[in-house]
Order: structure tokens, then sequence, then C-alpha cells
């Protein structure tokens, strides 16, 4: 049967071809008789004649060939009317089923297009799996991630290593250039010359950096993303060898890159040569550099890692002095393909929620095979007189085929539009946060997955009934009751299977939305250390060319700050560098005086932290011990900081971190003594810990120190503006006062401090929406499952009922005897689900906060929701059933 | 030499069991007809092509067009599994049929 079907298939998709080749079929007949009976020993005419007296009229045979082809084109396309007619006229069942599938296939092809875009596609540049990107990580100094190398090791690499054709290292940066006359902040990357080639895209326009192009004097060169190409010059090819002022300096543009590239980072505007001093080349664990490679044809990254991991070896022998420090903090080197480093965090996120999709579609299935059972069981007396007359079983499968095959292609139809509208309503889940979620949208591939999946529903829909109605023999039906006969009891069965998995199907989805949900109401009850309500964010980058010395930088952020406070409905203002949430901390070394390492501990890299004085009262941090900065502590004054309660209680267990002293280590000989030269900072205050990275920071925080503003100036600087109202309210007078100190610089993150935490929460909370939506459309399906196997049920055994009523049975024991059905029915389903949620463990694990999977109040709530539907679903039917009339059961 | 004309059906049945020894295109199968039964039956080509495509439409056999000899292309037939299944139920009832149509004719 399923080869027919192919064969119709791919009749259809070959007529037009096959009967252009009908005219060469017949020739090559014809010249091969004729050759045949030339050397037979006829003359030339002869054959001709002879074989053409033989095969017949030509257009004869044509026109039969033609007919067998369009009888057979005829009856498929006489079966599509057919079905459509059918459908039409049970509008009820055509309408549950194609909205059922709709809503299924629509929340699939959402999830398809995101999940595409971000985890499937391979990166927009040639043979992406063959690049890699690396970082340095000190587990025990609390450096446990990103992706940061030290240009020294870019140096060590370019010599030593034989896996790598092309390797590149970058830095973004965020840079101003000129919109309109407005200053705007554009993200940028300085890059080596081998980057682009590394990428093997070449610019749409002039040229890529040359490698002198690195030397300090020739670096003031650019090129241009085709978006900013577009905005700063209206897309003219003359562009090229024009200058372009970035950050008030005069850059010559040498190309334009294609519309397509992006590698890093999807955002980046312009590229510009990136200069190593000679220091940098030597300064090693200095990680500040991103660095990625090509791998050579041939090469994996495990020999890429063992080469690097040599390298990181012969090092460390290299600078003995480093070599204790180092090992302690457990330093190794991560080398991953640059694809899977970009989606490692969200896919785990995004697996589940496509799995949850999925599991809704397969929900919508069972409960739509439930309905096409129904119905063909409905539709037993039809097929059994169509058989009857005489169509062959598989005549009679084709015609069930093509009849759900319409519903299908109706039901994608419709899927396609809710997808459509779904993805947009996606939007408020902050999609473009995903990383490469820019990219997301509704394509060709997406449709072509739907069409897909909708076929394969198609052609399962259109064989289950065939499956349980056609083997059996004609007569059986016409001569039989159709309600009681062995046909049923099976049908019966396979129902209340297909029920069976939907309870157990949405008995996970369930657990798993639960468990999310739990887990962000732990998330958003985590303390963040400071309170974000009514407090706005604005942030500068200081360009170093108008601000090379650090007095510019401080004069800046003294003047804004000023005018700030002077705001009406501004409380205070303060100004930091790394603003929680942004995404951009720093760690770096930090010791306290007189401090005796154990043998074997690990030096520590906390966050480094700068913030002028008021920043921390803006943000309402909470003071421990000792006071906050004030606008005493600047630049001439004693060096102070502050620490949080995690670091002081590592340095000092027990007692007070006031008054004792902090050191930055200089010698590169001894990084844990002091020279006198070494700078110190003595510690004036403890604060509570303030979330710097996420709200749910699961990882080992190795805790936070603090510097002023004014003793440590920043280029890259956020202020806080903690105001008496609606933080919004004030963004134009903030914008106003930062522009009126600087008028070139322009001003972005102009945002209440609350958004940055929503963003930081996105994929989270993204995660737990959606599978609240698939488990509530889940639990709604199984009910109608549920309901709907009670009511086929109970119309089966109306006449049994009746005589059981008739017979003195109470209107309480029919009740209850639905009921036992349909609950026993559920309670299978909920012990299956149980062993499925169990086996999905591992996959929820991750995205758990602070519960565990088996999680009891959880586990209760679920099972008393989808009980207490399952129960409801049971009660209508059953209710029905006790309200049977026996005399009007008994005589149909 | 007189020839017979074929059964109406039988000739599905002699192309499925021509197409057992093996792919062949139209002409061959003809020929091949002819061989077997020493020239006494005789398919004609509007019957046979016709029954071609019919047998390809139902998925007993399938087909493609192949370069042969001399660059001209043929289109050459192959017995699916399907076919394959057909062939042998039908040869079976083919041998019921001529047994029955044996005894009446036989019949005292």
């Amino acid at each position: 049967m399923f080869a027919q079907l192919i064969a119709y298939l791919r009749g259809l998709a070959r007529r037009r071809q096959i009967s252009l080749e009908l005219e060469e079929e017949m020739r090559f007949h014809l010249e091969q008789q004729i050759e045949m009976n030339v050397r037979r020993g006829m003359s030339l005419a002869e054959a001709r004649r002879m074989a053409r007296l033989d095969f017949g009229g030509i257009t004869q045979t044509r026109d039969a060939v033609g007919d067998v082809r369009a009888i057979w084109l005829d009856s498929v396309w006489r079966d599509i009317q057919l079905a459509v007619r059918l459908l039409l006229k049970q509008r009820a069942f055509t309408l549950t089923v194609s909205a059922t599938l709709a809503v299924c296939l629509g929340a699939n092809a959402a999830l398809f297009a995101i999940v595409d875009h971000v985890l499937l596609r391979p990166l927009p540049i040639l043979a992406p799996d063959r690049v890699v990107i690396t970082g340095n990580r000190y587990p025990k100094a609390g450096v446990d991630s990103g992706y940061s190398t030290s240009a020294a090791d870019y140096v060590d690499r370019l010599r030593e290593t034989d896996v790598f054709e092309e390797q590149a290292l970058f830095k973004l940066t965020n840079r101003s250039v000129d919109e309109n006359g407005v200053p705007t902040r554009v993200p940028a990357m300085s890059v080596t010359p081998s980057f682009f080639r590394l990428a093997h895209v070449a610019p749409s326009l002039g040229r890529i950096f040359a490698d002198n192009e690195t030397e300090p004097g020739r670096q003031t060169k650019a090129l241009l993303s085709f978006a900013l190409w577009q905005s700063q010059f209206g897309a003219d090819p003359g562009a090229v060898g024009r200058d372009l002022r970035i950050d008030g300096q005069p850059y010559t543009i040498v190309g334009v890159m294609p519309k397509a590239f992006a590698l890093i980072a999807p955002d980046v505007a312009l590229w510009t040569p990136l200069t190593l001093t000679s220091e940098d080349r030597t300064t090693h664990y200095n990680d500040v550099w991103g660095y990625i490679a090509r791998l050579k044809a041939g090469s994996s990254i495990e020999q890429a890692r063992a080469e690097i991991d040599a390298i990181s070896r012969a090092n460390l022998d290299r600078f003995p002095q480093f070599k204790r420090v180092i090992t302690d903090t457990g330093f190794y080197t991560v080398v991953e393909g640059l694809q899977d480093s970009l989606v490692k965090d969200v896919r785990p996120a995004l697996r589940l929620m496509w799995g949850g999709a999925l599991f809704v579609l397969l929900i919508g299935c069972l409960n739509v095979a439930n309905l096409v059972i129904a119905r063909s069981r409905a539709r037993a007396k039809e097929l059994a007189t169509r058989l009857a007359l005489g169509a062959g079983p598989a005549r009679i499968a084709r015609q069930l085929i093509t009849e759900s095959l319409v519903l299908a292609s109706g039901s994608a139809a419709a899927g396609l539009v809710v997808g459509r509208i779904g993805l947009k309503a996606l939007d408020v889940l902050n999609l473009q946060d995903l990383p490469r979620g820019a990219d997301i949208q509704f394509d060709a591939s997406t449709v072509a997955f739907t069409v897909a999946a909708s076929a394969i529903i198609g052609v399962f829909l259109g064989v289950l009934p065939t499956l349980v109605a056609l083997p059996t023999a004609p007569t059986m039906w016409l001569n039989d009751e159709p309600r009681s006969t062995t046909i049923g009891s099976s049908a019966r069965r396979l129902r209340r299977s297909l029920v069976v998995a939907q309870v157990a199907f949405a008995f996970v989805l369930l657990i798993g939305a639960g468990l999310l949900f739990a887990s962000f109401r732990r998330v958003l009850a985590v303390d963040p250390g400071f309170q974000s309500a009514h407090v706005l964010t604005a942030s500068v980058s200081l360009p170093a060319s108008r601000y090379p010395e650090e007095p510019a930088a401080r004069r800046f952020a003294d003047d804004v700050l000023a005018r700030l406070r002077a705001l009406p409905s501004v409380a205070t203002a303060g100004a930091t560098d790394t603003i929680p949430f942004g995404n951009n901390h720093t760690n770096s070394l930090i010791l306290p005086e007189g401090y005796q390492m154990r043998a074997g501990e690990s030096i520590t890299s906390p966050a480094r932290v700068v913030a002028s004085s008021d920043y921390l009262q803006a943000m309402h941090a909470r003071l421990i011990a000792g006071r906050l900065f004030n606008d005493h502590d600047v630049d001439n004054a004693p060096n102070v900081a502050i620490v949080d309660q995690t670091l002081a209680a590592r340095f000092w267990p027990g007692t007070s971190a006031i008054g004792r002293r902090l050191f930055r280590p200089d010698d590169p000989n001894n990084l844990v003594g002091i020279t006198p030269t070494t700078q110190t900072f003595t510690v004036i205050g403890v604060i509570a810990p303030m979330k710097l990275e996420t709200l749910a920071d699961t990882r080992e925080v190795s805790g936070a120190y603090y510097f002023p503003f004014a003793q440590q100036p920043e280029r890259t600087v956020t202020f806080a503006i903690r105001t008496d109202g609606d933080p919004t309210l004030v963004s134009r007078a903030v914008r106003d006062a930062i522009q009126s100190v600087d008028r070139e610089l322009p001003v972005f993150d102009l945002q209440p401090m609350a958004r940055w935490t929503t963003k930081s929460l996105a994929s989270r909370r993204a995660a737990m929406l959606l599978s609240l939506i698939f488990s509530g459309v889940a639990l709604f399906l199984a009910a109608v499952g549920i309901y709907g196997v009670l009511v086929y049920v109970v119309a089966q055994r109306r006449k049994e009922i009746g005589i059981r009523l008739a017979l003195g049975a109470s209107a309480r024991a029919v009740f209850a005897l639905v009921m036992r059905e349909g609950l026993v029915v559920s309670a299978v389903g909920f012990g299956l689900g149980a062993i499925g949620a169990s086996a999905l463990q591992r996959a929820f694990q991750s995205q758990l906060f602070g519960i565990a999977v088996t999680d009891p109040i959880v586990l209760v709530v679920v099972t008393g929701l989808l009980a207490s539907v399952a129960a409801a679903a049971c009660a209508v039917p059953a209710w029905r059933a006790s309200r049977i009339d026996p005399r009007v059961a008994m005589c149909e | 030499m007189a020839k017979t004309d074929l059964l109406q059906g039988t000739l599905d049945l002699l192309i499925l069991k021509i197409l057992t020894l093996g792919p062949n295109h139209g002409w061959g199968i003809s020929n091949r007809i002819r061989q077997i039964s020493r020239d006494s039956l005789n398919a004609s080509q509007g019957s046979l092509y016709p029954a071609l495509h019919r047998l390809e439409l139902r998925g007993d056999v399938e087909s493609e067009m192949t370069p042969s000899e001399n660059n001209r292309r043929a289109r050459v037939y192959t017995l699916t599994r399907a076919g394959r299944r057909r062939l042998q139920t039908e040869n079976a009832s083919w041998e019921r049929f001529v047994l029955s149509v044996g005894r009446i004719l036989n019949a005292e």
C-alpha cells in the first residue's frame, strides 16, 4: 500500500515530463524494430513499412497511454473533490481537526523559526565548523566564563601552532559617529587584518586591511558594515577612500562589508585595525582580547587543544615566578567551536521549548487521531458498501489518505498564519536578545518545515483508519450492528491508549512548566543587593582621542553629575563603569595586605567596579559596616576601597574589614609581595553583595571590590540616576544634561534600571511563559481527549446502561461506572507521565534554579490540577449517562 | 502463422513476468513476448504502452529514461517489490483459472 502511495505521488509530480518523453519512447521502439527488420534481410523501406504496420497507429497508442494517465489523474481529482465535499459536510469535525492542527503546527512553526536561526543554521561564513574560539579560565580565582585571551597567547600561537590556517585577535568597542549631526554610539570591532581572511568573506566594495595597517600612524582606516554605509553615505560606491569621523578623528574608509557578513557580534557597524604595543605582545595572563582561529582542513579541535595546552605548559616553565600562582588558580584554556560557544547558553532552554511545542503537536495529533477513528467507525457502513461494490482496499485507502492530506494541507495553511502571528507575539519576549536573535524570521525553511510536518500528519491520519477499519471483511460491517462488533472494541482500545498517551504527555509538560515557573519565582525573589525602582541609567563611552588623560574623564564625570543632581525630581546620581547586568564586568586580581595563603590556595580575581560618590547611594546598596564613598575621596586623598561581604568573609573571616588594606600586585616576580611602588587601598566600607552578572548566578562568586571613580576613572561610564517618580520622565533632561557637557558624545542605554534586570531574565522568562502556554494547551487537549472517549463509550453502551437502570441500578452507580472508566485511563496516563518526567530530569536540571526536579509542591499541584481537570472531563459524560432514560435507550 | 490476441488482463501478467528477468524497455518487452511464445503471442503496441503506464501508476513497475546505444534514450522499466508480489498472486489465480477452464472443457 505504501509503494502505491509513492507511485501515486510520483505520478502527480512527473506527469508533464512523461507525456513529453512518450514520443521519444515510441520513436525508440520503431527504430529498434526497423533495425531488427533490416538485420533480417529486409530493405530499409520495407523494414520501415513493416515496423510501422507492426506498431499500429502511433497516434492511437499515444492517445491510449494518455487515456490511462487521464483516467488516473481524473480519479485523483475526483478523490480530492470527494474529500473536500465530505469535509465540508462534516463541518464540526473539519473545524475541530483543522483548528487543533493549526494551533499545534503554528506553535511549532514559530519555535522552528527560532531554533533554526539560532541553533541550526551555520554561521554565514565559509566552513564555520572549522572556526574555533578560545578563552582562558582561572576557576579557583573566580574566572570561569568568557572567551578572552592575552595578546601574548596570540603571538605564541602564531609562532608555535601547526593546526591553524589563520588566527585573529579582536576587541569589541563602542565608537561614536555622527548621524545627521547627532553623535551616535555604534558597536565597533578592532581586528587584526587576518580576521577577514579567516572569515573568507570579501568586502563588497574596496579592500580589507593590509598587514601593515596595524602600525601606529597607519591605523586610522575603517571598514564599514553595509548598514552604516547606507546610513552614512546613502550607499554611495564613491564612499571608499573618503573620510569618516570616528570618535572625532578622521578615518579613511577602505571598504564596505557585504550585508550578510556577521562574525562574533551581529550588529558591528565598523571595523578598525587592532594595534598591539610591544608590552601587549609579551604580557601573559592579561586576558582582554578575543581570539578566533580557523583550523586547517583535516585538523581537529582536539589537536588544537593539545597544541595550546602544550604552549601553556611551556610558558609556566618559561616564567617560573608565575608557575605556582597560575597553577593554583586551576588555569586552563577552553577551545570550542565558535558556533557552539555562541549558542551554548541558550541551547538547553530552546531545546526545552521546542520539545514542549513538539509535545503539544503530538497531543494535538493524538486528539485528532481519536476523532478520526471515531469518524471512521461512523463511516464503516459507507466504506463497507464501497468495498462490496468492488472498490479494492487500496482504492479506499487512497481515498482516505487523500481526505486526510486535504485536511492536513488546509490545517498547514492556517498553521502558517498562526505561526507568523505567534512569532510576532513572541517578540514581547525580546527574542532579539538571544544570540543571533536579530536574524530570526519566518522564512522558506519554516514554511518547508510546516508543510513537511503536516504531510507526515496527513499520511498518518489517513493510514490510521485503514489500519483500524479496513482489514475486516465487508460482510461483517454490513450484517452486524456496528456498535457491538469486535472491531468496535479494538478501536476502543486504540482510542483509550491514545488518551493514556495524551495524559502522560500533558503531565510531563505540566511538570516542566511548573518547575520553570517555580524557578522563575525563586529567581525573582533573589536579593540583588540594590533597588532598581525609580533608577534611570545612561551610558557614554569616552573616546581616548579626546579624553587621553585621567583628569579629563574625571572632570567630565564631575560636570555631568553636577548637572544631573541639579535636575528637578532627581534625588541623587552617581556613575560607574559596571552597571549590574550590563554584561561588561571586569575581574581583576587583588590581595589583602599580610594575608597568608594556604598551600595550594588560589589567588582571586573578584569583580572590580568603579563607583563615584553617590553611585552606591543611588542604587540603594546596603551598607553593612563603615561608610560609602563621598566627595572627599578624590584624586589626591588617600586611596580607599569598598568590599562586599563575600570578599570580606574570604580575606578577613571573623574580623572587621574596615581599616584593612588591599593591594594590587605589581611585581611580576612575586605576585603576592608588596614593593615600594605597589598601590594600596584602605577598606572604608563593607556592603551587601550586589549581583552583577545575573540574578540566578549559581556559579561560585568570588565577590567584588569598589574603587572611587575620582581615583580610578574609566572611559566607559554609566550614570545611575535615582528619581522621585517614573524614571523615564527625566530621560530627555538626562540626555540633554550629558550632551551639554560634551555635544559630540552619544548617549546610549538610556533606560530604567528595571529594564536591565528584565533583559538579563529574557531567555528564562521566555522558556517559562512558553512552557506555561504549551502546558495550558496540552491540558485542554487532554481534557477534550478524555471527554471524547467517554462520550463515545457511553454512546456505545447506551442500551446496556438503559438495561442496568431498568433493572434497578441507581443513577449514582451508573455515574460511578463511567467515572471509573475515565479515571482508570487517566491514572495509567499519570503513571506513564511520571516515568517520562523522570526520564527528562537531566534536560530540566540545567534550567532550574533553587529547586529540585522532584520538588514536592510542584508535583502535588500539577497532579492535583491534572486530576481535577480529568475528573471534570469524566464527570460530564458520566452525569449524562446517569440521566439516560431506560425506556428510550432500550427501544432504540 | 496464426497469432493469438492476448486475453484482457493477461498482458499485465506477461509484462511483470518478463521484467523478473531484469529491467527492459518497451521494445525489448514486446520482442521477448514474441520470442518466448515463439511468435504465437503478439502484444500490440497500442495495448503494450498503456499497460506499462498503468502498471507504473499502480506502483508495480518503475521507469526511468536511460541512455542506450547510438545516443538514444529509452524508457527502461523495472519491477518493484509491489510488482513482484502482484505477480505471485496473479500467477496463482491464473493457474487456478486455467485449471478451472480446463476442467470445464474436459468435462464429459
